[in-house]
C-alpha cells in the first residue's frame, strides 16, 4: 500500500497527461456547490449569481510517470530508482538516483528525464537513452519540479499545500528556490518572494518567472550568474491576494496576473519591472494565452464576458465579447492548434458549455446531460471530451438514465455528432493523441482503459490487468499508456490502430536486478 | 559316525595316525557373520613320523563348516522388506610341523607341537537353496596361513603283542592366522584359543 | 559332521545354523554407465561395478563407504558421496572401528567422480559439499552442476552446511568451480550453448557465467541475479524453469502462485505473466515457439508466445497435471482423480481428447504412442467390465496423432495382473514397444504398442525397477538378496543376468580406513 501510495505520488512530464485528482491535491477546489454561497464572505458582487469557488483547470499533472516519444520513466521512491520502459519492446532498465525521487519529468528534446530527490536534496539528470545519471544537491526540502520548455533549466521550491514524500529535515525555507542547470548539472539557489507557487517560463526558455503571491521575481536565463529580479505585486508581501493565475507571453516581454477577488488585471512588464492594473470584466475566472500567442483572454464570469487583451501592446483598450446567454461560465480551454476554444464552468452545477469559434467569435451554446467536471479537446479542437460531475444541476429529473451517475460525454465541436455514456466509475484520468484521433480515459477501481476513437465516437474497452493508476499518451506517437496498480510495478500500452495492448509487470523487480 | 584311526603312542618315536575334534575359538568379526557362536569347530587327521627319538613331524588335516541365514531390511520400502540367503562356509586347515615330548612313564607323555597352518576356506551364498541352479549362487575361496602352537598330554595303551598301542590325547594351544580373503565374500581371521581331543594309532 | 561327506555329494545343500540380520546388501536404484552399472552396497560400505558379462569388481574408494550415488546424464562415469569412519586415536593397536572408543569415533565426508571403475584422479573433488544430492549437466556433457535439492531426507551436518553453493565440476578433468548463488537452490537449467546457467533459488534467479572467453563477466561469475519479490520477508519459491527463444528468456513458475516470471536473459529485464490459476505444469513446444501451461484446478489450456509473451486460453474438459511434449503437439494428462488424456495444438489450440478408464501412475511418450500405466479407480461407481478394470492395475497405450478434424485413433486399455514397478520404452524397425515390469511377477512384458500384443522375457526374479542403460540395453533389477540385475536387449529379447555381486564384503571386518593419512 505504501509502495502504491509512493508511486502515485510520481510527477509525470511531457506529454499530454491529465489527473482529476490533481486539483484537489493542488488545494483548489473540486467539490461542486449545492446551490449557496461557497465563500466565507457575502456575495461580493452585485451580479445576482451564487458566489462559487475558483475555477478548476487542470492543467499541472504530477505524481505520474514521464513519457517520451520512446520510452516511459517511473519513478520508484521505495528503491531510489528510475525504470526506464522502451515502448517498442517493452525493454526495461534501471538506474539509481538520489534518495526517494518523488517526481520524474522529461525534457522537451526528450534527451533527459530529470528526478527530484526528496530524501537528499537532489536533482538527478539522466541521459534518457543511455540512462547514465548524475546527481546535484539543492536546497533543502523542496517538493516540486518545473523543466524550462527547451530542457536548459529545472526549477524546485517547495510548496506547503503538497505533501513531501521525504525530508532531510534541514531548514524549510519560505523564499528559496533552486534552479538547477541541467548540461553539465549545476546548482543555482536563489531567495525570490515569499511563499513561491510556482514558475513560469518563456517559450524560448531565456526566461523564468518565479510566482509568488506578493511578487515575481525574473530570472534572465541567459546571463552568466543567475539572480533574481523582484516586481512586487502587493505593498505587504505577507497579506497579499493569491495570485491564481500568471501567464507569461510568449515571448517573455509580459506577464498577466489575476488575483483572487481582484477586479483588475495586472499587467507585469517584465522588462521594465513595473506593474500596471488594468480594468477587467467583474469576477475574472480564468486567462489563458491564446494558441497563436497573439492575445489574452480572460473570462469574467460575473460579466458574462471574455476580455481579450493584445499581448504586443497589454495596456491597449481590450476588447469585449459577450457570453451568447447569461450562463455564468467561468472557465476557457483552447485547442493547442486550430480555432476552436470551449467555454464551460467547473465551480457550478451548470450543465451547458459553449464552443467559441476564435476566429468568427461565434459560439454555439450546448446543453449537456450534466455539470462539467474537466473538458479536454482534440489538438484540433474539432472534438471534446467532456467528463461530468455525478452530482447534477438542481433542476434535473431524477428519473433521468444520467441522474447521479458518472457520465463522459464525447462531441463534436465542429458538427452535431455526439455520443453521451454512462460509466462505471469516476474517470481519474485522460489524455489525447496528438494526431487529433484518440483520447484514453481510466476510472477509479475499474480495471479498464477507455479509448475513444475521435472519428467514430465510439469507445474501445481494453481490459486491463488491475486497476489503472496514470494513463498518459506518447508524444508525436498513436499509443496511449497507462500504469497500474501492482506491488512490483505494471504498465500497459495501446496502440489502438492496430489494436495492440501490451503489458509489461513487475517492471519494479528490475530495479534490484544485480550485475 | 566316527571312523577311528588310532593313534601310536611314541614314546620313543613311533609312528602316528590321529583323528581329532578340533575347536578353535575367535572373535572374528568375519567369520561371526558366518558362524553361529564364533567358534570354529573341525574334525581332523593327524599323522606323524619319527625323525628322531624326541622328535616327530606331523602333519594333518582339519575340515570345519559353518551355516547362516541372512535377513535384510530395505529401508527404502514403505513398509521394509525382507530379504534373505544362506550361506555356508568350509574351513579346511591343512597343518605341518614338529611334536615334541617328554615321557612321564612308559605310558604317558606331555608334549608340545608347532605347526605351519594353511587354510583353505569356501564360502557359498545361495539366495534359493530350493534351487540348485539359480543364478543367484555364488561361491568364493581363499587361502590363508598361519601357525599353531599347542601343548598335549598323551597316554598309550598296548594293544597286546600286535605292536600297536591305542592312544588318548588332548592338547590345548593357540592358533595364529593371517587374514584369509575368501574371494570377495569374507575376509576371516579365525585366530585363537584351540582345543583338540583325539584318538588314535601309535606304532 | 555330515558335511564331510555332503561335499561330494551336493555342494549347495548348505548348512544349517543361526540367524542375521543385516543391513541392505544392495540398493536396487542402481546407476548404469557406459562402462558397467554402479550398485551401492550398504552392509558391506562398498560400491561395485557390475558389467553385462557377469563380472563384477570393487571401486576402490580408498576405504570409504558410498552414501549416495548421483548418474549423469551420458552415462560418462556417477559422482559419488562417501563418508569413512575416523577414529582420534593414534594407538596402532585400533585397527578395527569397534576398535576405536565411541567418544573418539567421528565420520568425514567427500564426493568422488567415478569413471571407469576408479576415482577420477584417485581422489575425492576438492570442496564440493557432500550434503550435495542433485545434479544437471551441460548438453555436451561436459559440465555438471552438484547441489542440495533438499526433499526432506535427514542431512548431516558436520560443522557447517551451506547451502547457498552449487559446485560446477569438469567431468573431463574433475576441477571444480563453487559459486554462491542464493539460499537453497531449486532447480538448475544450462543455457543451449553451455555458456551460462541459470539457478532458480529462493526469491533469487542467479546467471552464472561459465565461459572464460566471456569479456563481460568472468568465468564462474554471477553476472546477474534477478529478484523474484522486492519485500525480503516474502519467500517466493521457483519450482520450474524453461529455456525458451533460443535462450533469451527464462520463464520461471512459482510454487503457489499465479505469477510466471519472463527472465531476458540478453537485456536483462524481469517481466511478470499474471495467470488466473497456479498452474500445475509448464511445457515448451518447440515446434510452436510457444509455452503451454496446465492447472489442476481449472480445465483450461494456456499458451504464450515466445515474441511478446501474449497470453491465448483455451478451455477443455478437465483439468491437467502434467504436460509434456510429442511429435504432433502438446499431451495433457491427470495424474490424481481425471481420466482425460488430451492432445492440444499450441498454434491452432485445437485439442481432442482420449480416456484413461483409470488415473495415471506414469506416461511415457513415443514417438507415435503415449503409454501409461494406471492405478486402481477409488472413486469407481461402474459395473461389468468397467468395474472390474477399476478395481485393478492398468496399461494404456494412447495412440499420439495430430489435432486435426478427424476423431482421434481410441486408446487401448489393458489390465495388469498387479502393481506395474517399472514402464520403459524401446523401439526397432518394426515398431515401438513398452517395456513393463509388475510386482511379484518374474516376466518383463514388451508390449508391441501397435497391436498391444505381448511378449514374456523371462527374468530370474522378480523385479524391482528398470531403466536404461546408455548401450540401449535395459537393466532390470532382480529382487533378491544377493543381487541381481538383468541385462535386456529389445531388439533380440536377450537376457543376460548377473548376480551374486551384493555378496561382496558380506562377511569382513570393519576396518579403519586410511590411518596412514592420518599420521
Amino acid at each position: 500500500m505504501i509502495r502504491s501510495t509512493l508511486i502515485a505520488l510520481l510527477v509525470s512530464g511531457c506529454g499530454e497527461t491529465s489527473d482529476m485528482y490533481a486539483s484537489e491535491e493542488a488545494g483548489t477546489s473540486a467539490d461542486l456547490a449545492e446551490g449557496g454561497d461557497a465563500d466565507a464572505d457575502a456575495d461580493a458582487d452585485a451580479d445576482g449569481d451564487t458566489d462559487t469557488d475558483s475555477e478548476n483547470e487542470d492543467d499541472y499533472m504530477k505524481l505520474a510517470p514521464a513519457a517520451t516519444d520512446a520510452y516511459v520513466f517511473v519513478a520508484n521512491p521505495g528503491r531510489d530508482t528510475v525504470t526506464r520502459i522502451a515502448v517498442s519492446d517493452l525493454a526495461v532498465l534501471t538506474t539509481d538516483v538520489g534518495h526517494i525521487p518523488s517526481t520524474v519529468q522529461t525534457t522537451s528534446d526528450y534527451s533527459l528525464a530529470i528526478t527530484l530527490d526528496e530524501g537528499d536534496d537532489s536533482v538527478t539528470v539522466i541521459a534518457a537513452e543511455t540512462m547514465e545519471a548524475q546527481s546535484v544537491e539543492i536546497r533543502d526540502n523542496m517538493n516540486s519540479l518545473s523543466l524550462s520548455p527547451t530542457g536548459d533549466f529545472a526549477m524546485t521550491w517547495y510548496d506547503p499545500d503538497k505533501e513531501s514524500l521525504g525530508s532531510s529535515n534541514g531548514v524549510v525555507s519560505f523564499n528559496e528556490v533552486s534552479f538547477v542547470r541541467l548540461d553539465p548539472p549545476e546548482h543555482v539557489p536563489m531567495a525570490v518572494g515569499y511563499n513561491p507557487k510556482g514558475v513560469r517560463w518563456s517559450d524560448d526558455g531565456k526566461l523564468a518567472v518565479v510566482v509568488s503571491d506578493g511578487s515575481l521575481s525574473v530570472v534572465d536565463l541567459t546571463a552568466a550568474a543567475l539572480s533574481p529580479t523582484r516586481i512586487m505585486l502587493a505593498e505587504d508581501e505577507l497579506d497579499a491576494p493569491v495570485a491564481e493565475e500568471v501567464v507569461l507571453t510568449p515571448d517573455g516581454l509580459y506577464a498577466f496576473v489575476r488575483q483572487r477577488g481582484v477586479e483588475t488585471l495586472q499587467i507585469v512588464d517584465l522588462a521594465e519591472g513595473t506593474v500596471t492594473p488594468v480594468d477587467v470584466g467583474e469576477d475574472p475566472t480564468d486567462m489563458d494565452v491564446t494558441p497563436d500567442g497573439q492575445r489574452l483572454a480572460v473570462v469574467a464570469r460575473s460579466a458574462r464576458q471574455i476580455w481579450s487583451y493584445d499581448v504586443d501592446d497589454p495596456l491597449a483598450t481590450p476588447s469585449l465579447l459577450d457570453f451568447p446567454s447569461d450562463t455564468a461560465w467561468g472557465a476557457v480551454s483552447f485547442a493547442d492548434g486550430g480555432d476552436t476554444a470551449v467555454l464551460y464552468t467547473t465551480s457550478a452545477l451548470i450543465p451547458s458549455l459553449a464552443v467559441w469559434d476564435t476566429t468568427t467569435d461565434f459560439f454555439d451554446e450546448r446543453s449537456l446531460i450534466k455539470p462539467v467536471k474537466a473538458v479536454a479537446l482534440s489538438p484540433v479542437g474539432d472534438v471534446a471530451m467532456v467528463f461530468h460531475t455525478k452530482q447534477d444541476a438542481d433542476d434535473t429529473d431524477p428519473s433521468e438514465q444520467f441522474y447521479n451517475e458518472w457520465a463522459v460525454t464525447l462531441m463534436e465541436t465542429d458538427g452535431l455528432g455526439e455520443n453521451r455514456m454512462v460509466v462505471e466509475a469516476e474517470p481519474t484520468g485522460y489524455s489525447v493523441t496528438d494526431d487529433d484521433r484518440w483520447g484514453f480515459y481510466v476510472m477509479d477501481g475499474v480495471s479498464t482503459l477507455e479509448a475513444l476513437s475521435f472519428e467514430s465516437l465510439l469507445p474501445e474497452h481494453l481490459k486491463l490487468a488491475s486497476d489503472p493508476v496514470f494513463v498518459g499518451t506518447l508524444p508525436g506517437r498513436t499509443m496511449a499508456w497507462t500504469s497500474q496498480q501492482h506491488e512490483l510495478g505494471r504498465i500497459s500500452f495501446y496502440d489502438p490502430d492496430a489494436d495492440e495492448l501490451n503489458t509489461i509487470t513487475g517492471f519494479e523487480l528490475n530495479s534490484d536486478i544485480e550485475h | 559316525m566316527l571312523s577311528l584311526i588310532l593313534i601310536g603312542a611314541a614314546l620313543a618315536g613311533d609312528r602316528e595316525l590321529d583323528v581329532h575334534l578340533s575347536v578353535q575359538g575367535s572373535d572374528d568379526p568375519g567369520w561371526n557373520y558366518l558362524s553361529e557362536d564364533g567358534h570354529l569347530t573341525s574334525i581332523g587327521l593327524r599323522g606323524g613320523y619319527p625323525l628322531h627319538k624326541h622328535l616327530v613331524l606331523v602333519g594333518g588335516w582339519e575340515h570345519g563348516a559353518a551355516g547362516m541365514e541372512f535377513n535384510s531390511y530395505d529401508d527404502s520400502g514403505d513398509d521394509g522388506s525382507e530379504t534373505s540367503f544362506q550361506t555356508g562356509s568350509y574351513i579346511n586347515q591343512f597343518q605341518l610341523g614338529l611334536k615334541s615330548g617328554f615321557g612321564v612313564n612308559n605310558w604317558a607323555k606331555f608334549y608340545g607341537t608347532v605347526q605351519g597352518d594353511m587354510l583353505y576356506g569356501i564360502v557359498r551364498v545361495d539366495d534359493d537353496p530350493d534351487d540348485d541352479e539359480n543364478p543367484g549362487q555364488v561361491e568364493a575361496t581363499g587361502v590363508g596361513f598361519g601357525v599353531l602352537a599347542a601343548a598335549g598330554f598323551e597316554t598309550a595303551v598296548p594293544l597286546g603283542k600286535s605292536g600297536l598301542s591305542l592312544a588318548f590325547y588332548g592338547e590345548l594351544g593357540y592358533t595364529w592366522l593371517a587374514p584369509t580373503h575368501i574371494g570377495e565374500v569374507a575376509t576371516i581371521q579365525i585366530d585363537g584359543v584351540s582345543g583338540r581331543v583325539g584318538t588314535g594309532l601309535r606304532f | 559332521m555330515l558335511s564331510i561327506f555332503l561335499i561330494g555329494c551336493d555342494p549347495w545343500n548348505l548348512p544349517g545354523g543361526g540367524n542375521q540380520f543385516i543391513e541392505s546388501t544392495w540398493d536396487p536404484a542402481v546407476v548404469a554407465a557406459s562402462d558397467g552399472v554402479y550398485v551401492r552396497l550398504p552392509h558391506a560400505g562398498r560400491l561395485v561395478r557390475v558389467k553385462p558379462d557377469g563380472t563384477w569388481s570393487q571401486v576402490d574408494l580408498d576405504g570409504a563407504t558410498p552414501e549416495k550415488l548421483i548418474p549423469t546424464d551420458s552415462g560418462n562415469g556417477l559422482f559419488v558421496v562417501a563418508s569413512w569412519p575416523v577414529c582420534d586415536d593414534d594407538d596402532p593397536l585400533v585397527v578395527n572401528v569397534d576398535d576405536c572408543p565411541g567418544e573418539k569415533l567421528g565420520t568425514e565426508y567427500e564426493v568422488a567422480l567415478v569413471q571407469d571403475g576408479k576415482r577420477v584422479g584417485n581422489a575425492a573433488l576438492d570442496g564440493v559439499a557432500p550434503q550435495v544430492n542433485a545434479a544437471v549437466y551441460s548438453h555436451d556433457g561436459e559440465m555438471a552442476a552438484l547441489y542440495l535439492d533438499y526433499n526432506g531426507e535427514e542431512i548431516v551436518v558436520d560443522g557447517l552446511v551451506n547451502l547457498n553453493e552449487v559446485a560446477f565440476v569438469n567431468l573431463g578433468s574433475g576441477s571444480v568451480n563453487r559459486v554462491a548463488v542464493g539460499f537453497a537452490p531449486e532447480t538448475i537449467l544450462f543455457t543451449g550453448d553451455d555458456k551460462r546457467a541459470v539457478i532458480l533459488s529462493r526469491s533469487q534467479v542467479a546467471v552464472v557465467n561459465l565461459d572464460s572467453a566471456s569479456e563481460d563477466c568472468e568465468a564462474w561469475d554471477v553476472c546477474v541475479t534477478y529478484p523474484l519479490t522486492l519485500d525480503a520477508d516474502q519467500a517466493v519459491v521457483p519450482n520450474n524453469v524453461v529455456l525458451v527463444a533460443d535462450g533469451s528468456y527464462a520463464l520461471v513458475s512459482i510454487t503457489s502462485k499465479k505469477d510466471v516470471y519472463v527472465l531476458d536473459l540478453v537485456n536483462e529485464s524481469i517481466d511478470l505473466l499474471e495467470l488466473d490459476n497456479v498452474p500445475s505444469a509448464m511445457a515448451v513446444d518447440e515446434a510452436n515457439d510457444r509455452t503451454v501451461f496446465v492447472y489442476d484446478s481449472a480445465a483450461r489450456i494456456d499458451v504464450v508466445e515466445h515474441e511478446f509473451f501474449e497470453l491465448s486460453s483455451f478451455s477443455t474438459d478437465e483439468p491437467a497435471t502434467s504436460v509434456v511434449a510429442t511429435s504432433v503437439g502438446m499431451l495433457a494428462y491427470n495424474d490424481q482423480n481425471y481420466h482425460d488424456v488430451v492432445t492440444f495444438d499450441a498454434a491452432t489450440g485445437d485439442w481432442h481428447e482420449q480416456r484413461a478408464e483409470n488415473p495415471v501412475m506414469e506416461l511415457l511418450v513415443a514417438e507415435h504412442y503415449a503409454v501409461a500405466t494406471m492405478r486402481p479407480d477409488n472413486y469407481t461407481s461402474g459395473s461389468g467390465t468397467s468395474a472390474f478394470y477399476d478395481e485393478n492395475y492398468g496399461f494404456g497405450i494412447f495412440p499420439v496423432s495430430p489435432v486435426t478434424g478427424d476423431d482421434p485413433i481410441d486408446a487401448i486399455s489393458l489390465v495388469l495382473e498387479s502393481e506395474p514397478v517399472g514402464l520403459a520404452l524401446s523401439a526397432d524397425d518394426e515398431g515401438e514397444y513398452a517395456l513393463l515390469l509388475l510386482d511379484g511377477v518374474d516376466t518383463l512384458l514388451k508390449v508391441n504398442l501397435g497391436n498391444a500384443s505381448a511378449d514374456e522375457i523371462s527374468l530370474e526374479a522378480p523385479p524391482i525397477g528398470i531403466q536404461n542403460s546408455p548401450d540401449g540395453r535395459f537393466i532390470v533389477t532382480g529382487d533378491t538378496g544377493v543381487g541381481m540385475l538383468s541385462f535386456v536387449d529389445p531388439v533380440d529379447n536377450g537376457v543376460v543376468t548377473v548376480a551374486g555381486f551384493a555378496t561382496s564384503g558380506l562377511a569382513a571386518p570393519a576396518v579403519l580406513p586410511r590411518r596412514e593419512e592420518k599420521e
